[in-house]
């Protein structure tokens, strides 16, 4: 093979490739524009707020903007793409990087000569009144005492060995990434084949359909969800809500019936599916009564029964009304009007829109119709709004949580470090002693250690 | 309400104890600077003792909850870790400028939440979606990153102002140590918080304002972190990003309340 070669075009390119996704200034990099992107998002409106404002009459500037999905920034496509080039460069830098530490990991230190000791930051060398045989029995019981494994050399005049301790407490950093990789894989693997929305059901209902987030349509879950009682717990002498709950049944085909209590703070699983309370409020139960007078007399022109959805004919014959909805808040211009129901009134083929507020029956005078409207008595009932989700990445979240917690532990509050003495004997019973610490982070620790293997010895 | 009471003379003490190490910076005069340590220990057992007499106190109204979920309680609870971490280091790293500074911003949180009226000082019972054992881990592990980077802030001013080699070294040290003790309980605030929301709302992330700021505080850290890493990056840079850090940990706890809407707008 000739070794003169030079390298093609395609390896210089795959050279250069390789280094550019390995290099930590890509991290930061990345780092530093994912950051911006979430400052930009959470200071732009959301897409939805944003078209409201603007009546579905974008600008031109609002326009480019939706098209770059600034509206839905961690969402967008080139987020999701900045967060996976953001693993792919961690996987890069682990490569490149971990073989040279495994194979510090992985090699136990060797004895040292005199020699050597002289290379090292921290050391110390000093002739103490033991002979060699103390010493050494002394170093072994020091290094056990600091918990260190002992490697050792020995010949009839000279000692030498070596300690070391945490030496797998490097791959702690390849711990913690590895965890932010999971936690990558298990948030991409969650938008992907996830959903999350909510259901509403009134008691004694029953559902299968839930509503997305963000305007993403409605979806069946393929099984029915009944609400057979809704509560609020109260706290004691107070009307401030503790808690909240339903008892839900679900009902899927060929499976047994499951039941169970979904309360705050504590969803329900059922078929891979979390079932969250996250809120509750009132609708109409059966129909309703509402009396017709005319607007100059305020005469009681007439008393009805009906249902949400019903049309009647007011007693003139030909203006219609119809019963549309119920609203426990509805809002009107700034101004709360409480319980209110909301109705269409049909005369001379224009529709009117109707806010019938239960608490102020002449409400509806300012319509300045023939006849004005007045609710008079319902019943209503509780509806629980749960929220659901389904993400089959948590688990993949939950281990990366676990890896990156112990792995920063690891690799930020653990060390390794590893001790070398050697002894040559002397004279008259006496030795001298050259020793050296070394360690991978706390560097300072290091002097410390070294007195106190001199005083240990001295004693 | 006692708890309130010694509260308060906490935040005079913690006053005393800035002064007397702003002085101590200012004249070094050392005398000073052991009187300053002296009134933070002082500072920190009042308001200790306000803390846990609020905690009784709630049991005593029938409320009963660990005092930790409004912004009143979050900066009593942040000046406890603070003072606590600095009390713990003040052997190691007794210099008087940094000393001044967390005082200060001890000082300063602990008046904050006494002055402001954003801050309301009432005990009032749980709203049903905090009643949970996480908002206690994920309150005392965000704190705890808080105060964590509070010193390391008043580290990094004090690098851009030392020229001395050994001294910024020294600062240097104490800068990182600090980051990675509030790099360590960030993480460990943010998957708590990422727990508990998936326990309770059932998703442990929804790129909630307050959320999505924990995450850009946590990346400042991560870069500082990965930073060190790199050849020709200056002791001085650090110290800027770590002050940008601190500035982005100012707007998770209060900014986003105070200009963005979310699920933590109750503190």
């Amino acid at each position: 093979m000739n070794t003169n070669k030079r390298p093609g075009i395609i390896e210089i390119a795959g050279i250069k490739l390789w280094d550019f996704f390995a290099s930590l200034k890509l991290t930061i990099f990345l780092f530093s524009f994912i950051a911006l992107a979430s400052v930009a998002g959470t200071f732009l409106p959301d897409r939805i707020g944003i078209m409201k404002y603007l009546q579905d009459k974008p600008v031109f500037l609002v326009k480019v903007f939706d098209k770059m999905e600034l509206f839905d920034i961690y969402y967008s496509w080139w987020f999701v793409l900045l967060i996976i080039v953001l693993g792919i460069n961690l996987l890069c830098c682990s490569f490149e990087r971990l073989p040279g530490v495994l194979k510090i990991v992985l090699k136990k230190p060797l004895p040292p000569s005199i020699h050597k000791i002289e290379t090292f930051e921290f050391k110390k060398d000093f002739t103490i009144n033991k002979n060699i045989d103390q010493v050494k029995e002394l170093s072994k019981k020091f290094l056990k005492l600091k918990r260190m494994k002992t490697y050792m050399l020995d010949s009839k005049t000279n000692f030498s060995c070596a300690g070391d301790k945490g030496r797998y407490t490097r791959l702690g950093v390849y711990i913690a990434h590895l965890g932010f990789l999971f936690l990558i894989a298990g948030g991409v693997a969650g938008t992907m084949a996830g959903f999350s929305g909510v259901i509403d059901i009134p008691e004694n209902e029953t559902s299968s359909i839930v509503t997305l987030f963000k305007n993403r349509g409605k979806i069946d879950l393929g099984f029915d969800v009944t609400c057979a009682k809704f509560e609020i717990v109260k706290y004691e002498n107070s009307h401030t809500p503790k808690s909240y709950q339903s008892e839900i049944i679900f009902n899927k085909e060929k499976e047994n019936e499951s039941n169970g209590l979904v309360k705050v703070n504590s969803p329900l699983k059922f078929s891979g599916i979390k079932f969250i309370q996250s809120g509750y409020g009132r609708v109409v139960e059966g129909k309703v009564k509402i009396s017709v007078f005319d607007i100059m007399t305020d005469e009681k022109k007439g008393e009805y029964q009906i249902e949400q959805g019903e049309t009647i004919v007011l007693p003139d014959g030909k203006t219609k009304f119809t019963l549309f909805s119920f609203r426990p808040n509805f809002q009107i211009s700034g101004m709360n009007l409480g319980e209110t129901f909301i109705g269409f009134i049909l005369a001379d083929n224009r529709e009117i829109p109707v806010a019938l507020p239960v608490s102020t029956p002449g409400f509806d005078k300012h319509r300045k119709g023939d006849f004005y409207i007045v609710p008079d008595e319902f019943k209503t009932k509780y509806y629980t709004s749960l929220q659901v989700n389904k993400d089959p990445g948590v688990y993949i979240v939950y281990s990366g949580f676990l890896l990156l917690s112990l792995g920063i532990f690891v690799s930020f509050f653990t060390r390794h470090s590893c001790f070398y003495i050697v002894v040559e004997s002397m004279e008259n019973n006496s030795s001298n002693v050259f020793c050296a610490s070394n360690s991978n982070k706390n560097k300072s620790l290091n002097q410390e250690i070294l007195s106190d293997f001199h005083e240990f010895l001295e004693k | 309400m006692e708890n309130t009471l010694i509260l308060s003379v906490a935040t005079f003490i913690y006053g005393f104890s800035a002064l007397c190490f702003i002085i101590e910076s200012v004249f070094n005069k050392k005398q000073f600077g052991q009187l300053g340590f002296f009134l933070l220990v002082a500072g920190l057992s009042a308001n200790f003792a306000g803390f846990v007499l609020r905690w009784i106190e709630s049991y005593q109204m029938g409320i009963g909850r660990i005092p930790l979920s409004n912004l009143y309680e979050s900066l009593v609870f942040f000046s406890i870790s603070g003072a606590l971490i600095y009390s713990v280091i003040y052997k190691k790293f007794s210099i008087p400028v940094v000393a001044a500074i967390t005082t200060t911003l001890i000082f300063l949180a602990m008046a904050y939440a006494g002055l402001s009226p954003t801050a309301d000082s009432a005990i009032t019972p749980l709203i049903p979606a905090l009643r949970s054992n996480w908002l206690t881990v994920h309150v005392i592990t965000c704190f705890f990153g808080y105060a964590g980077f509070a010193v390391s802030f008043a580290a990094s001013v004090l690098i851009l102002f030392t020229s001395n080699e050994i001294k910024c070294k020294n600062l240097d040290e104490l800068n990182y140590k600090m980051i990675i003790f509030g790099f360590l309980f960030l993480s460990l605030g943010i998957i708590t918080g990422a727990v508990w929301a998936d326990s309770a709302w059932g998703r442990y992330w929804s790129w909630d304002p307050k959320e999505t700021w924990s995450l850009i505080t946590w990346f400042v850290y991560a870069i500082i972190l990965h930073a060190r890493y790199m050849k020709n990056f200056k002791r001085k840079t650090i110290a800027w990003l770590s002050i940008v850090g601190f500035m982005a940990v100012l707007f998770t706890y209060f900014g986003v309340n105070f200009v963005l809407a979310g699920l933590h707008s109750y503190a």
